[in-house]
């Protein structure tokens, strides 16, 4: 197992962890606990807080705050950033070739089935290329770390990922608390983030780019991610829009403001494909604006990201990422992949059957951390029952090796323990460029042992900071 | 602005206002039954708006303290009760959150987390002090907040607006109540009980200082009514929130250049409380004067919603 502060004897820290090592532990654990309640007190006073949703209850909750930073060398960041660029631009155009010629399927690079038959994939989206050809304007794609050198994937949310503000709140508590230790270290910036995408965003829009009218679209004050949501369109200066505020006339977005109408260029969507356009994509749907999909098709409208991303971080798909960078790019994938066994496969499913206890098994739409299973922790009767709804619909499920992630060390009530911990990056695309921020979403699992590392399932977050 | 937005903002200011003006009403209620040897539930009657009375009366035998601060601070029959309110104003504050300044959003969050524990039933006497003075102090911190840290533009505008309608609304319907209109009927104040009346209508204005202040000890019913009325130094006036309003209205026209009816209906009201200071007041001409006054205030809500937008 590898832990980024500490050596293998446990007991020298690494190079760039001394410092903090040291003032680690020159602190008092009584005074350092004292300021995690104060640091808890300073999420709850801005209304940091998302909802978690158990049997049809939604709950405002605090996402625990560790107030140990991460850190990361700008050297292994830079590697980082090479490998995440590298995916996202053969992510891009795999999605461009899927919505037109198709040719990846043609070479026989990966099964027509797994594209054509996937809920993910937007048959809407065939022949539209989007303004500036760009699909995944916003990535998080989630890493974990298993030595000093080694990242791997372990899924590229392309569609509505969250945490940037998490990202940037956290720095935020970080700076207010422990001034003095951003002396120590050369921290890089995390606040232009929202300036960043802003631009990247006008970036798409061609012609119209300085003046065009951007705005927030939230499912509403409900939704796990609100707070998220207005705080990005306070940070951007933008509105935040529910579709109630919207109306399609001439052909154009608009909304109703206090001095009369306006029209809307594009829309930073924090909403699922299915929900955008009832008479597009799901017609069951009582939310979303009839109508919207063809303002976007005639090109009086940008959506960020572009309907039909889905396909490209599909569970399924992933294990193809490899091939796929191959394909478009000619490239060696510089971040590698978690083996993946695809259940839909009969030689593979087979395997997976007799090895439960030893994977994590996944299903291919889901996110969060809900409806999988981990093997190693899980009981006799929870693999059984798991086994039944594998059998049942195998196409549904992935399994991956479960991997030792890397640990980092936490405060706790009994002093400070190292927990594992996962990495978010933030990816911005726009036609020349793609904009990674220094820094991240680090979450980290606070129960020992853990691996679940998903706010909804008792994980919390840390600032992470990359130094130069 | 998005015309939701302004409606989100206007309401939330209304609602912690009337969150307010109903703490100030327990808060002169409580004081009342502590001090006065005179045994006449009767009196905390007038803490429950004319058009709650029948609600109220179906639920409860009498107008005991207990009662009337249960069905104001958390009683689930009534709409408009404290909890209720704070929560309805840290909904909207939530949604316009991108608008307000951290100071302001925070004074809403920090309002529902130390409130919230206290205002589950059922609500004991001995918490009342505690519960009144941080509603107050929410308002308060709100509204200092709001003009210490916002911006003079139209969220700040929406947000002043939205506070004095609801506190004109209020102050017009103590006017209005049947207790005030009895006690005006006595010219001369006759007995102590008049007299403790008077005190627990000023009191839930927090007018009671600063009536004594200006106008010594003298409780001169037509002094009350015009400081109530017309004292523009006075800020629960209805001279003092007209004001207020017209000139936030008038701000939105500079803004906007644009025109709007509302603007003229409250320049209308506005020369009404400036030109007829009531000398005398009989009990007659004061209603129609209330009853004119609610009636252009309903007018003003409905003229804002339709000339900015809101939903």
């Amino acid at each position: 197992m590898y832990d980024e502060m500490l050596n293998k004897s446990g007991k020298k820290s690494n190079e760039v962890y001394r410092k903090l090592y040291s003032w680690l532990h020159d602190q008092n654990s009584a005074v350092l606990l004292k300021q995690s309640n104060k640091a808890e007190e300073l999420f709850r006073k801005v209304g940091i807080t998302f909802n978690v949703y158990e049997d049809d209850k939604a709950e405002e909750r605090l996402i625990p705050f560790d107030l140990i930073p991460r850190i990361i060398e700008k050297k292994e960041w830079d590697f980082v950033k090479k490998g995440i660029a590298q995916r996202l631009k053969a992510l891009n155009l795999f999605l461009k070739d899927i919505y037109f010629d198709q040719k990846i399927i043609k070479d026989g690079v990966i099964p027509s089935k797994l594209i054509n038959n996937n809920s993910a994939f937007k048959p809407q989206m065939c022949g539209f290329y989007p303004p500036g050809g760009i699909y995944i304007h916003v990535s998080g794609v989630d890493l974990i770390r298993t030595s000093k050198k080694n990242f791997y994937v372990l899924e590229d949310n392309l569609r509505v990922p969250s945490g940037s503000s998490y990202m940037i709140e956290n720095r935020s508590t970080m700076m207010h608390m422990f001034p003095e230790l951003f002396t120590k270290y050369n921290v890089k910036n995390v606040y232009d983030y929202p300036d960043q995408l802003i631009k990247s965003l006008k970036k798409c829009s061609g012609n119209l780019s300085h003046t065009a009218n951007l705005a927030v679209l939230t499912p509403g004050i409900y939704n796990s991610a609100y707070f998220e949501h207005s705080f990005l369109a306070d940070e951007m200066g933008v509105n935040l829009l529910e579709w109630r505020d919207l109306i399609i006339d001439n052909n154009k977005v608009v909304i109703k403001t206090t001095k009369g109408k306006e029209i809307i260029d594009i829309i930073y969507r924090r909403i699922d494909d299915d929900y955008l356009d009832p008479l597009t994509f799901n017609p069951d749907s009582l939310i979303g604006l009839p109508g919207l999909f063809d303002v976007y098709r005639s090109g009086n409208l940008i959506l960020a990201n572009a309907p039909g991303t889905g396909i490209a971080d599909d569970k399924a798909v992933y294990s193809y990422i490899p091939e796929i960078i191959k394909f478009y790019l000619a490239e060696k994938p510089i971040l590698k992949n978690v083996k993946t066994w695809r259940c839909s496969e009969e030689n593979s499913l087979k395997y997976v059957l007799n090895n439960l206890e030893k994977l994590v098994v996944k299903e291919v739409h889901g996110s969060g951390g809900y409806g999988m299973l981990i093997g190693p922790t899980s009981s006799k009767s929870e693999i059984k029952k798991f086994r039944k709804k594998l059998i049942s619909r195998p196409n549904n499920y992935i399994a991956q090796p479960t991997i030792a992630l890397s640990t980092v060390p936490i405060l706790t009530e009994k002093g400070i323990s190292p927990r594992h911990v996962d990495l978010r990056p933030f990816a911005l695309m726009s036609p020349n460029e793609i904009h990674i921020t220094d820094g991240g979403l680090t979450r980290v699992a606070l129960k020992k042992n853990s691996l679940l590392v998903n706010s909804s399932q008792g994980g919390g977050t840390k600032d992470t900071w990359i130094i130069d | 602005m998005l015309g939701r937005y302004a409606d989100n903002l206007y309401w939330m200011a209304r609602y912690l206002e009337r969150a307010e003006n109903t703490a100030r009403k327990i808060q002169a209620g409580l004081h009342y039954s502590i001090t006065s040897k005179e045994n006449n539930n009767d009196l905390l009657k007038f803490l429950i708006e004319d058009q709650d009375q029948k609600i109220f009366k179906n639920k409860f035998n009498d107008f005991s303290l207990h009662n009337v601060l249960n069905y104001l601070i958390n009683d689930e029959d009534n709409e408009n009760n404290i909890k209720n309110l704070l929560h309805k104003a840290r909904v909207n504050g939530k949604i316009v959150r991108t608008g307000l300044t951290r100071e302001v959003s925070n004074s809403l969050n920090q309002s529902w987390s130390s409130t919230q524990k206290l205002l589950d039933s059922p609500i004991k006497i001995n918490n009342l002090p505690d519960i009144i003075e941080k509603v107050l102090n929410t308002g308060t911190v709100f509204r200092g907040s709001v003009y210490g840290t916002m911006l003079r533009n139209d969220t700040f505008n929406f947000i002043r607006i939205g506070t004095f309608i609801e506190r004109s609304n209020n102050t017009a319907s103590i006017l209005n109540t049947k207790y005030y209109r009895i006690l005006l009927r006595k010219t001369v104040l006759v007995s102590k009980i008049d007299y403790n009346r008077w005190e627990i209508l000023l009191r839930s204005l927090s007018a009671w200082r600063s009536f004594n202040w200006l106008s010594g000890e003298y409780l001169d019913p037509a002094a009350i009514t015009n400081f109530l009325i017309f004292d523009e130094r006075m800020p629960r006036s209805l001279s003092f929130c007209n004001k207020e309003i017209l000139s936030n209205l008038s701000y939105l026209q500079k803004t906007y250049k644009k025109k709007y009816q509302s603007f003229n209906i409250a320049k209308k009201t506005q020369n009404s409380l400036t030109s007829g200071i009531i000398r005398t007041v009989h009990n007659k001409k004061l209603y129609n004067f209330i009853k004119k006054y609610t009636e252009n205030n309903e007018n003003l809500h409905f003229m804002i919603t339709r000339d900015f937008n809101l939903v």
